[in-house]
């Protein structure tokens, strides 16, 4: 009758510490998968959030060319940066006779007005193709005649 | 005995079961969702941003202001004075004045609808130079002055010309607009006949010949006379065109 009772209270052992054992692995397991779950989410929803913003920035910048004055070998190019972020900009001049001459990299911050200067050699009465480009793939464009 | 074995392991079986369904619940709150919350968010400050720039964009095609250009104390003045007339809805705010190449930094704002004068403005003149006058707003529009060029010829300011421009946006298709000059006499393209294209109707009367002074602008729809006004041009100490709105 004893060892009938031992037998039974052993015969509990071996399913608690498969039990546990298994409850280890599942938590391990699912703790892994969390884990990497949470970091891939992570990256995916920041990546989303950067090219979100990449393209907001993209649609918002504004910039516009104000003016344009020629003098002694230099083409000034007026530009005005009217949106809410900075642009960096490079600037094309194409003339009559195909001169062409570009200033590149170009930094206008927001809400203000720079001066351009591009080295292009042009004569009075002129035609000049003004194109201004920023990094962010806007395209401003502008004729401007020589006096 | 065999129901106490079966008792046990049914409970057995259901721990990982729900240790999973936690883990899942777990991922699912802690991961999933506020990844599609951020992804949510920047998709809506997008459409908000994107929003305010069409607003803003409709707004700056809206802008519409006159700008003329007169010397601030006669015709042989050294300063000449800009002209400014809303004539949107929208409040303008003038942020520069260029004179030829150089500009003047400003902060003026310009109610809808109301004018105002802006300066004066110190330009040193000599005889045979031309200035040509523009105004840059906030909202990144320029607008040129509506008289051209102006000029100091031997001690003097001039203007290529002296206008009456007449815009009429009432109901109906064709108009008739009558213009008297200050002598009385009709004004030799009066009465001119205009057909409203696009909303509004066109028509502008050079008047420098008789000068300044006072003229009277009459616009008949039919034999229905839908506006009468008398306007006063005072080139050289005002603007050298006038506007009639009908």
């Amino acid at each position: 009758m004893r060892s009938r009772r031992l037998m039974r209270s052993k015969r509990g052992i071996t399913p608690v510490v498969a039990t546990i054992i298994l409850s280890a692995v599942v938590i391990a397991v699912g703790g892994a998968v969390w884990s990497y779950s949470q970091g891939a989410a992570t990256v995916i929803a920041n990546d989303y959030v950067n090219s979100t913003m990449t393209l907001l920035n993209e649609i918002i910048e504004r910039f516009t060319v104000e003016h344009v004055s020629y003098e002694a070998g230099i083409l000034h190019v007026w530009i005005y940066n009217y949106g809410d972020v900075d642009v960096v900009l490079d600037v094309y001049a194409n003339a009559t006779g195909g001169v062409f001459s570009s200033s590149l990299g170009n930094t206008v911050s927001s809400k203000t007005i720079r001066c351009v200067n591009v080295n292009i050699t042009l004569d009075s009465g002129d035609e000049v193709a003004i194109k201004v480009h920023s990094r962010r793939q806007n395209n401003v464009y502008y004729t401007y005649y020589v006096p | 005995m065999s129901t106490i074995r079966i008792m046990y392991r049914s409970r057995k079986r259901g721990v990982s079961t729900i240790l999973g369904t936690l883990i899942f619940i777990g991922i699912l709150f802690t991961a999933v969702i506020p990844m599609s919350l951020v992804m949510k968010q920047a998709d809506t400050i997008y459409e908000q941003k994107k929003l305010e720039m069409e607003r803003f964009d409709e707004e700056r095609a809206r802008e519409e202001i006159d700008v003329y250009v007169f010397p601030t104390e006669g015709a042989a003045s050294d300063n000449l004075t800009v002209s400014v007339h809303n004539r949107c809805e929208l409040t303008v705010r003038i942020i520069r004045i260029w004179i030829n190449d150089t500009f003047i930094a400003t902060d003026y704002v310009v109610p809808s609808m109301s004018e105002l004068e802006l300066g004066s403005f110190y330009v040193a003149p000599r005889d045979g130079s031309t200035y040509d006058v523009k105004v840059t707003t906030e909202r990144g529009n320029v607008f040129e002055c509506g008289s051209g060029t102006i000029s100091y010829q031997d001690g003097h300011w001039e203007v290529e010309n002296l206008m009456i421009n007449v815009l009429i946006s009432s109901s109906g298709i064709v108009f008739k607009i009558y213009v008297t000059l200050p002598s009385g006499d009709p004004h030799p393209d009066s009465p001119a006949m205009v057909w409203k294209i696009g909303g509004s109707a066109f028509k502008s009367f050079d008047v420098t010949t008789p000068g300044a002074g006072t003229y009277n602008v009459k616009v008949k729809r039919g034999s229905k006379l839908i506006h009468d006004e008398n306007v006063t041009i005072s080139w050289p100490s005002g603007p050298p065109v006038v506007w009639v709105y009908s």
